[in-house]
């Protein structure tokens, strides 16, 4: 099932709205975050991606991380 | 046309500042709790506005030998401080968000002027790319927040060079981005390294805020603003299409004729050796 979600990458200016499928992993959402934004953002590093302030698994689902239409996934550079 | 416009525009404006201050003296007489209301409402939302209009003409559309200071400058002078004054004459305290909106004169119209070169085909007017001396200027006003913003203007450059003269799209954005359910404006409040807006979910809905102003004016008269379906909406209910070029043709209106480009369609003198990207 497709899922949109509000999307930030850390140095971006906007935060983003995508489409993600839910059986798509946190890792997958975090590079299709930081493509949706390269026009801005030149990423070096392998983001993490944080939900309300709660850092998800990047191995797992977004089914499974409880991610939810319309959230908002926040992907931070160590 | 455009003197006419100007010259209404003047007469409006004189209008407005000679019973401004006689309006919310008797607003005040009467309410004194919805004066202040009233006023930390309006402030917020025409600041948006203006910082975005007059940020954009000053910080960016100007020649640098044409700038007699930068937006924030002009700001302190003309704006914080009398109406810093004139809040005291009439009583009324500071808006509680004041300290966030100091902060935000060095922010937030470069936040937006970003997001908006790279949105530029959904505007009808062309945008600028700041070049060397246009960044070093940005630096000297904003030696605070600038180099947050830099690095965003490094890699679009970068692309621009790369893509060669009159390759727009490789520096445009194509991904939809959110909108603020109160004032209407791209979520873009905050620095690059902290995006003020906040998702709400209230009563089986989501909505977007780009401050935590904007949340706290929707929560005071949603029934106002909650009904407003913003262009993310209206795309995600199927009633405008996703693809960026569709929804500018089909759903705004727009031709290639009109839309915003570069003002310059990437032929920036400074921009040295360009393209093409096959060979980056």
């Amino acid at each position: 099932l497709a899922i949109p979600l509000y999307g930030w990458v850390q140095g971006d200016s906007v935060v983003v709205v995508v489409l993600a499928r839910e059986e798509q992993t946190v890792r997958e959402l975090v590079d299709l975050l930081c493509q949706a934004v390269a026009v801005r953002v030149s990423v070096a590093a392998q983001g993490i991606a944080l939900l309300r302030g709660k850092r998800l698994d990047p191995d797992t689902s977004l089914r499974a991380a409880g991610i939810e239409p319309l959230d908002r996934i926040d992907v931070q550079f160590e | 046309m455009f003197e006419k416009m100007v010259q209404s525009i003047q007469t409006d404006e004189a209008r407005h500042a000679q019973i401004g201050e006689p309006v919310l003296a008797a607003v005040i007489a009467r309410d004194p709790e919805r004066a202040q209301y009233l006023v930390d409402k309006w402030f917020w939302r025409s600041w948006h506005f203006f910082a975005i209009v007059t940020g954009f003409a000053m910080d960016y559309l100007s020649p640098v030998s044409e700038r007699p200071a930068s937006f924030r400058d002009f700001m302190q002078e003309w704006i914080v401080e009398q109406f810093d004054r004139s809040l005291k004459r009439v009583g009324l305290e500071r808006p509680w968000y004041w300290p966030s909106f100091i902060e935000s004169l060095g922010t937030y119209h470069h936040m937006v002027y970003a997001t908006a070169y790279t949105y530029r085909a959904t505007v009808w007017f062309d945008m600028a790319l700041p070049g060397p001396a246009e960044r070093e200027w940005l630096l000297q006003k904003y030696p605070d927040t600038w180099p947050q913003f830099d690095p965003i203007w490094t890699q679009i450059t970068d692309r621009c060079r790369r893509a060669g003269p009159d390759v727009e799209w490789y520096t445009h954005g194509v991904t939809p981005v959110g909108f603020c359910d109160l004032c209407q404006i791209v979520l873009s409040a905050g620095t690059p390294q902290k995006n003020e807006s906040q998702i709400v979910k209230r009563e089986g809905k989501t909505f977007a805020f780009c401050s935590e102003p904007c949340r706290w004016l929707f929560e005071r008269e949603p029934e106002r603003y909650a009904s407003h379906r913003d262009v993310v909406k209206r795309i995600l209910s199927g009633e405008a299409p996703a693809n960026l070029i569709a929804l500018l043709r089909e759903y705004f209106g727009l031709s290639e004729e009109v839309w915003g480009k570069d003002l310059m369609r990437g032929k920036y003198p400074w921009l040295g050796p360009q393209g093409p990207l096959d060979g980056a």
